[in-house]
């Protein structure tokens, strides 16, 4: 698993759990598949292996990965990443075609979401 | 001559050195050697097989030279190595971006199920030896303790590659490997076949032609990642999309 961060840029541990998001929607991290090793992207990336679990933590919250003791992180979200992703593909679609900003949706999807 | 071909010479002259003194020694020891001397225990303890002295000098000697001639056999031994080299482009990092690349590879699944079923056949041979013997067999339970170790250590390993090198660890952490960003001279991903190249699969060493040495850590056929130390030694793992791993290091190397 290729994982990039900018350190300068954010949390690192946001970053993180968007790159393995991102990953999940793309289809190169699918279903099942056992994340790697806090330690191990921890040693990939020249980070503390708190962050890391920090990211994985993150990724649970959000439903897309369940953590056991002994198994790591096992990938539970793939369908809904991909069933909500063509919904917004749909909005971001109707976005452009109204000439709404990325901006725009980006503060209606929080809005949305939060209420 | 190399220096790794030297080593092998003078390993192959030690070994036929403690071969000579063993077969005199022994043959000292148990002389006149026409004499009957007990060959075999049973499980008890207790004699159950006898042959000439000379049995023993014998054996001391066809074991010595069988081990020399293995030793001399490895002077002349050249493993050619991966055949099939891919060098990949560095990726592109903007600036301020880390990559890192982590990746875990597991031996086949045909591997454990013979290295398990020898497990569960010297388990059972050695509960029926130590309940035979009431006990006295007990050293036997360490041939399935020492399978159980081994499939830990080297049945998979953890491989990771970012910024601050190549480190590979085993499937509980154990053993690791670790080639440093500074330390590295070049990487390259390679297509391994353990028997042509290592000579099995495992932990293995294998001496290349150029007389470099090659540690490999094998569990399959197939892609692998090569690091060449700055000294020229080089580190071999086998694990899928070597080519990504490689293209990341090489990004972090300084020319």
């Amino acid at each position: 698993m290729l994982i990039s961060i900018d350190p300068n840029a954010g949390a690192v541990y946001d970053q993180i759990a968007d790159a393995i998001t991102v990953r999940i929607a793309l289809g190169e991290t699918v279903q099942g598949e056992r994340l790697p090793a806090a330690r191990d992207l921890a040693d990939a990336l020249g980070i503390n292996v708190h962050t890391v679990l920090h990211a994985y933590q993150r990724l649970r919250d959000d439903g897309l990965v369940e953590l056991r003791r002994g198994r790591g992180a096992v990938v539970i979200g793939a369908a809904a990443v991909g069933e909500v992703q063509r919904a917004i593909d749909a909005a971001i679609h109707a976005a452009k075609a109204s000439g709404l900003g990325e901006a725009a949706l980006v503060a209606l999807v929080r809005k949305g979401h939060r209420s | 001559m190399t220096r790794a071909r030297k080593v092998a010479f003078s390993m192959a002259a030690l070994l036929l050195l403690l071969t000579i003194i063993g077969v005199v020694l022994s043959a000292v020891l148990l002389s006149p050697l026409d004499r009957e001397v007990v060959v075999h225990w049973n499980l008890a303890g207790e004699p159950d097989r006898w042959g000439p002295a000379w049995t023993y000098p014998v054996l001391i000697a066809v074991l010595g030279l069988v081990l020399t001639a293995i030793a001399i056999g490895f002077a002349f031994l050249r493993m050619r190595g991966p055949v099939e080299v891919v060098d990949p482009e560095p990726i592109r990092l903007a600036p301020g971006e880390v990559a890192g690349w982590s990746r875990t590879v597991m031996a086949s699944a045909a591997f454990y199920w013979a290295v398990g079923s020898a497990i569960v056949v010297t388990a059972a041979v050695a509960a029926v030896a130590i309940w035979a013997t009431s006990g006295r067999a007990w050293p036997t339970v360490f041939l399935p303790v020492l399978l159980i170790v081994l499939l830990a250590l080297t049945g998979g390993w953890r491989v990771s590659a970012g910024p601050r090198g190549l480190t590979v660890r085993g499937l509980f952490g154990l053993p690791v490997f670790r080639v440093r960003t500074a330390d590295i001279a070049g990487v390259v991903a390679v297509g391994i076949q353990p028997m042509r190249d290592f000579g099995g699969w495992g932990i293995r060493g294998a001496l290349g032609r150029d007389g470099h040495w090659r540690t490999g850590l094998i569990v399959r056929a197939g892609d692998a990642i090569q690091v060449t130390r700055r000294g020229g030694k080089r580190l071999v793992v086998t694990v899928d999309d070597a080519a990504t791993a490689a293209a990341v290091l090489k990004a972090y190397l300084t020319p």
